[in-house]
């Protein structure tokens, strides 16, 4: 924005450069560091629920306090590490990628960082309050409206920062894309990144608006006399809740998924060595992806009484959104077919190719145990039970977690100029895949004998306690994945070897500029013709003749 | 070197892929099928199950296949993209045509998995903090238990007085949620005499199936606990 002005002498200190920066490169990083924190928290409390759940009829955690514990950890997964851990990817690589000096709005995406921050501070004080944290389902209205302590208005007033920060970065990422484009890039030239990260800046608006209103009304209702959704008196406020929570929340989800594809989508060409298979079949996808995300957010409500059109219509939407995934999957995997996955290895991040290749297996199991959750009534038997936490988990942990971290050793070098340890990282990737299928493919055959979601204890022994088991160990190996993915960072931070402008030959304008690149990104942009700009320079200035 | 730490890695996905599976199939039901049917709901659920699990699983093979694949000749060369041009078409094609036969026939037999039939023994059963109190048309009540007949129909409306309970006994049916205010209802033809329960250990409930005559003999005991 105010690229030239002088900053103040007070502003330029190590700690308050960073506070006060309105640098989308720096917020984004601010935000990836902190969704990476609250992983870590969370991730704790994740190992918390698995001991009081390896055995059966535990008594390690009382009921309330599991409840508690599952609040806290769902939300803080949800709305304070993935959600921010990839809306700060792309604030940090959008510009980047489109050749723009800054996001359209610098200072509003600074704000929505500090929205974000002091929402989850909110909810991790919670601990503090009288009571203790919030305990109810995310469903359950009345629950909620009747809760005594503070603890669930301030889960309450954390969703509510949050999501009013969701609105102002996806607001941000939009307008930069629609208004901060390089010279000669069309629609069609987007790179799929960029296409994947503005659909979801769109999808995930709108439905933050939606949360943010229904919360807002529910803290009133419990603080401020009104009966929006209480139910006393025959009115719909239960499934109301549901409905805008949902609203929400599928379009959350459908984030997280078309997150990774865009990542898979510019690792996978690159280290291929070849563009993607077909450009338009995966920027369509991408927008149908996007659509129906916001049209089938009833295969949550299959339970709750909806009447039958309304689940024949959801069933539809919900089995249609899957269609376009598995286009994108066969793209992704065409072009490792169609590529050379090993040629110039020096230019490669084996642990990328790697992670991006297992997430595309998770994926196509995410997309395919969908359809068991996507029609009703096959989602009566398994909405409500542990397949379901399985699917979320491998769709998002396992297809998601690894596609993130491929695109964090993809871009590691290019925002901080240093590279990853290859061999570290390439340790964890194991960790990660085998953690994943350890802790969540039970969580299928869970559901399917009939432990309820969210259980706090469950009776049955026998295979019940061994698939739990088993889960359990899967979750510790995450943790040490996780563990060493935190250790590789930090380790590299200081000493990590330095990265030059292109370390992988890559085909997009980020490569472009140096690494990391200046306070403006770009000092000069070219001009693009396709959309793999830097790869046609290369081309240019090795084949001049051509 | 690389290339064979790559073909490691996959080799090591593959076996721990074949020890789950391998685990699967020896979890008690035979693995990936669901809780035994002991109501026709649930025994119509299990079939519509395996039809998807079929068209379902078939797709993930293929998806997975074609992975491996594209693994193997991109680590060594690449080659031909199959399809071409045609390949998204044909991708799309096919993930319909798996997606609508699950849909049309899971659609096909919503109603009646979800509402069952019109004639039945109305039972209404009304969740709190105490349990699920169940009240029968002829007066009798009781509380975190339900008597059904074997073979023939019971609706159960299902109320809330607080806050949302989940009705959910794995073996007779799908879950179905109490919201306050809101009248939700389930459905039970049993097909075989037994106890039956669910897990939810907020607010548990036992389904008592008793044959025929044995549920009349039950039934007729007016105003027993």
């Amino acid at each position: 924005m105010t690229a030239g002005a002088p900053t103040a002498s007070w502003q330029r200190g190590k700690v308050t450069s960073w506070v006060t920066s309105t640098d989308h490169k720096r917020v984004g990083q601010l935000y990836v560091g902190t969704s990476l924190l609250f992983l870590a928290a969370g991730g704790i409390l994740a190992l918390l629920l698995r001991a009081q759940l390896t055995v059966h009829d535990a008594a390690f955690l009382g009921s309330g306090t599991f409840a508690k514990l599952d609040t806290v950890h769902g939300t803080t997964m949800l709305f304070l590490v993935a959600l921010p851990l990839v809306l700060g990817l792309a604030s940090i690589l959008v510009p980047l990628m489109i050749g723009a000096r800054s996001v359209a709005a610098p200072r509003a995406l600074a704000l929505s960082y500090w929205l974000y921050l002091l929402g989850g501070i909110l909810l991790w004080a919670s601990w503090f309050s009288r009571g203790g944290p919030a305990r109810a389902d995310f469903g359950d209205a009345a629950s909620i409206a009747s809760a005594a302590g503070k603890g669930e208005d301030l889960w309450l007033l954390a969703l509510l920062l949050v999501a009013l920060s969701f609105l102002i970065c996806c607001g941000t990422l939009l307008l930069t894309i629609g208004g901060e484009r390089a010279e000669g890039m069309t629609a069609r030239r987007l790179p799929l990144y960029v296409w994947s990260a503005g659909t979801s800046a769109a999808i995930l608006l709108v439905g933050s608006l939606v949360l943010a209103g229904a919360v807002a009304l529910m803290l009133l209702d419990r603080n401020g006399g009104t009966h929006v959704f209480e139910t006393a008196h025959g009115g719909g406020g239960a499934i109301a809740w549901r409905h805008a929570f949902w609203f929400f929340g599928q379009p959350a989800i459908v984030t997280l998924l078309l997150s990774t594809l865009g990542i898979l989508a510019e690792v996978i060409p690159v280290f291929a060595r070849r563009k993607i298979a077909c450009y338009e079949a995966v920027r369509l996808s991408i927008l149908a992806i996007g659509a129906l995300g916001l049209l089938t957010w009833g295969q949550h409500l299959y339970t709750s009484d909806m009447p039958t059109w309304a689940d024949t219509a959801f069933t539809i939407t919900s089995l249609a959104l899957i269609a376009p995934v598995v286009v994108i999957l066969v793209q992704l995997a065409a072009t490792v077919l169609g590529g050379t996955l090993t040629g110039r290895l020096e230019t490669t991040s084996v642990t990328a190719v790697v992670a991006a290749l297992t997430s595309l297996a998770f994926l196509a199991l995410g997309a395919m145990t969908w359809v068991f959750l996507a029609a009703q009534p096959l989602a009566s038997q398994t909405g409500a039970s542990q397949f379901a936490s399985g699917w979320f988990n491998t769709l998002v942990f396992g297809g998601g977690g690894l596609a993130v971290y491929a695109g964090l050793f993809y871009w590691w070098p290019k925002i901080t100029g240093r590279r990853l340890d290859e061999w570290q990282g390439f340790g964890v990737v194991g960790a990660l895949a085998t953690g994943s299928i350890a802790a969540f493919f039970p969580q299928f055959l869970l559901g399917l004998l009939g432990m309820p979601l969210h259980a706090p204890s469950y009776g049955p022994g026998g295979v019940w306690q061994t698939l739990n088991v088993v889960s359990t160990i899967g979750a510790g190996v995450l943790g040490l994945g996780v563990a060493g993915l935190i250790a590789n960072i930090a380790r590299t931070a200081l000493l990590g070897r330095r990265s030059g402008r292109d370390p992988w030959l890559g085909d997009t304008l980020e490569w472009f500029t140096e690494s990391p690149p200046p306070e403006h990104n770009f000092d000069r942009v070219p001009v693009v013709s396709s959309s793999r700009p830097v790869h046609d320079l290369r081309e240019r200035l090795h084949r001049p003749h051509a | 070197m690389r290339v064979a730490r790559k073909r490691l890695t996959a080799l090591l996905f593959a076996s721990a892929c074949s020890l789950v599976a391998a685990g699967t199939a020896s979890a008690g039901n035979g693995g990936l099928a669901p809780f035994p049917p002991a109501s026709k709901g649930a025994s119509d659920l299990r079939h519509l199950y395996f039809y998807a699990l079929v068209f379902a699983g078939g797709l993930c093979l293929l998806l997975v296949g074609f992975l491996g694949v594209a693994v193997l000749r991109g680590a060594s060369g690449g080659g031909r993209i199959p399809g071409g041009r045609a390949l998204p078409l044909v991708s799309l094609g096919l993930a319909a045509v798996v997606l609508a036969a699950v849909g049309s026939y899971s659609l096909v037999k919503l109603d009646g998995i979800k509402n069952g039939p019109k004639q039945a023994l109305g039972v209404t059963a009304n969740a709190s903090s105490s349990g699920w109190a169940v009240n029968y048309p002829n007066g009798k009540t009781e509380t975190g238990t339900l008597h059904v007949p074997v073979g023939r129909p019971v609706r159960i409306l299902l109320a809330s007085s607080d806050v949302a309970y989940t009705w959910w006994v794995p073996a007779l049916g799908g879950a179905v949620d109490a919201l306050p205010g809101r009248a939700n209802s389930t459905w039970i033809e049993a097909t075989k005499p037994g106890t039956y329960g669910s897990f939810d250990r907020r607010s548990p409930v036992q389904v008592v199936a008793l044959s025929q005559p044995d549920f009349d003999a039950w039934y007729a005991q007016g105003g027993k606990k």
